[in-house]
């Protein structure tokens, strides 16, 4: 499509059920979502508490396209800084997960501590007046810690946490053990998916029973578990009581979709702009998300146990969250599959992505059932009265 | 722990090698499968986990009921959404050893390219192997194949085992 034709797809965009190609591939689109949505009003998990475990443990996690040095400075207190120098922008971390008291940028040796706060500049004597140290800290972002994670925010305007996830916060923190026992860190798998964030996070309950093979062989077709849909940019959450998957003898080890113990329940949410959070079975994980320009997204499946858990329920945790619903996952390969199917199509004229399920009994996609659409289309809403513009 | 010089049991070391990358090359799950002894496992991860001592990795197949499952998940499961790729390894042994046991103790470097429907080929990811090596009814099998990506983000989901 030509810029023209694309200028014309999205000034006339009208119904945000019927979403036009060109806000998935249009390069000027995504640098505003950066500078609207990345950077805008919104609460981003930028690292768990469990990653960052003791005094002075650090994580770097990138959001949209800036990367940070997340660290845990107390028992619940924690800094999140953007991870530049603020003399000549070099990276001050380099390691995705270390230990450090101070931060020193190898360039000119200036010494940070955990908070940001700069403390040496060697040579000092001979800068200009003007230079103050107090003001060449690096950046700091506001933080909270809330559920056993860590959230951070570029705007002062982010609604406090509570408000932002609205009723989607029950199914949260169900997915998350709710609330009342610690979690432990069991693992990453880290992927690239080649289509644009927003097509990832577009995935919808409704075609759960229809793309999953492995879900038909198993005789297993999902619940009808109401979606609930909230927060001022639309996230959406399920949380229900699952219905335990009956072993008919496909599997030569049944152990990957057996639920032990009391964990009755399931919880999927898609929070925006790019987190996912699900707990399936006896699997926890909890999914960062960014983009890498319009056309690719990186993923982050964070992988979670309880810290009380007896040895043979952590091992069982283990093996699930292994084989089941990651990247290479035999339920959500197809999940991957898809986004990248999806995104491959984008450059036909005039092409759109559209929501209908669940719209009939639910026009305003606020409640809507599990093996639904419309609990997207909040999002949406919301994104459509960005009017953003290509050039 | 004795480092192995014997040309005859490293020729044969090198044969299960081979099979297991032409098996994959070819998608012969059956062939893969064929490469595990009865109490084999075969695990895929990152060296960024296998650093931090995070046990969860990319596939995880620690008894034989799992490998033959992984087998099924490639040959029936998957098949009608994924987009299939022509895997291509590359592999060079760097040490065997022989341990206290009879077992041989194998590292071995990897390189695995890609090929897309449309012909377009990419690195999906470099690493090593760490492998127990055992003789079992008179041919050499893995006890345990270890795929360690130094490759943390891959740049397309994996299909098949590394």
């Amino acid at each position: 499509m030509n810029d023209a034709s694309s200028f014309q797809a999205e000034r006339s965009w009208q119904d945000h059920t019927k979403i036009p190609y060109t806000l998935y591939t249009d390069d000027s689109i995504y640098r505003q979502e950066l500078d609207r949505i990345f950077h805008g009003p919104f609460w981003h998990p930028v690292a768990l508490e469990a990653e960052v475990a003791n005094v002075n443990d650090y994580k770097t996690v990138t959001v949209g396209e800036t990367p940070l040095i997340v660290t845990r400075t107390g028992a619940e207190t924690f800094n999140v800084v953007v991870n530049a120098c603020a003399h000549r922008g070099v990276q001050i971390a380099t390691a995705f997960r270390g230990k450090a008291t101070d931060f020193t940028c190898p360039y000119h040796a200036w010494v940070y501590d955990c908070a940001g706060k700069l403390h040496r500049v060697p040579g000092e004597e001979r800068f200009p007046e003007h230079f103050s140290k107090e003001e060449s800290g690096l950046k700091r972002l506001r933080c909270v810690l809330w559920n056993q994670v860590i959230w951070a925010t570029f705007d002062d305007e982010t609604p406090p946490i509570e408000e932002f996830f609205g009723e989607v916060t029950d199914s949260l923190m169900a997915a998350l053990g709710g609330g009342q026992r610690k979690l432990k860190l069991l693992g990453y798998q880290k992927i690239v998916f080649n289509c644009n964030w927003k097509v990832y996070m577009d995935n919808d309950g409704y075609h759960a029973g229809l793309l999953h093979t492995a879900f038909r062989m198993l005789g297993y077709q999902g619940g009808q578990a109401r979606i609930t849909a909230d927060g001022f940019p639309g996230h959406w959450g399920a949380h229900y009581e699952a219905l335990r998957i009956v072993d008919n003898g496909y599997l030569a080890d049944a152990s990957l979709i057996r639920t032990e113990g009391d964990e009755k329940t399931a919880a999927v949410n898609l929070l925006r702009p790019v987190t996912q959070v699900v707990k399936h079975l006896n699997s926890i994980n909890f999914r960062f998300g960014r983009p890498l320009g319009p056309h690719r997204t990186e993923v982050h499946y964070t992988y979670l146990g309880f810290a009380d858990d007896p040895p043979e329920l952590l091992q069982h945790r283990i093996r699930q969250s292994a084989n089941l619903l990651g990247p290479s996952g035999f339920v959500s390969i197809e999940d991957g599959a898809m986004f990248d199917r999806v995104q491959k199509s984008m450059s036909a004229p005039e092409g759109s992505i559209n929501f209908y399920k669940g719209l009939k009994e639910s026009p305003d996609g606020r409640y809507s059932l599990q093996n639904d659409e419309a609990g997207n289309t909040p999002w949406w809403a919301y994104y459509r009265s960005l009017n953003l513009v290509g050039s | 722990m004795t480092i192995v010089l014997d040309p005859a049991l490293l020729a044969r070391l090198d044969a299960l090698q081979q099979k297991y990358v032409y098996s994959l090359d070819r998608r012969d799950m059956h062939g893969w499968l064929a490469c595990f002894a009865s109490d084999g496992r075969y695990t895929l991860t990152s060296a960024e986990n296998q650093k931090m001592e995070l046990p969860v990795g990319m596939m995880l197949d620690d008894c034989y009921e799992r490998l033959r499952d992984r087998v099924k998940f490639v040959e029936e499961v998957w098949n009608h959404a994924v987009e299939h790729y022509q895997s291509r390894h590359l592999i060079s042994r760097d040490r065997c050893v022989r341990g206290a046991g009879m077992d041989l103790e194998v590292s071995t470097s990897f390189s695995v390219f890609f090929t897309n429907a449309q012909g377009h080929s990419s690195l999906l990811t470099v690493g090593h192997y760490e492998d127990v090596v055992t003789e079992q009814d008179g041919a050499l099998k893995f006890r345990s194949r270890l795929a360690v990506m130094d490759t943390a983000v891959p740049p397309r989901y994996i299909i098949y085992p590394i």
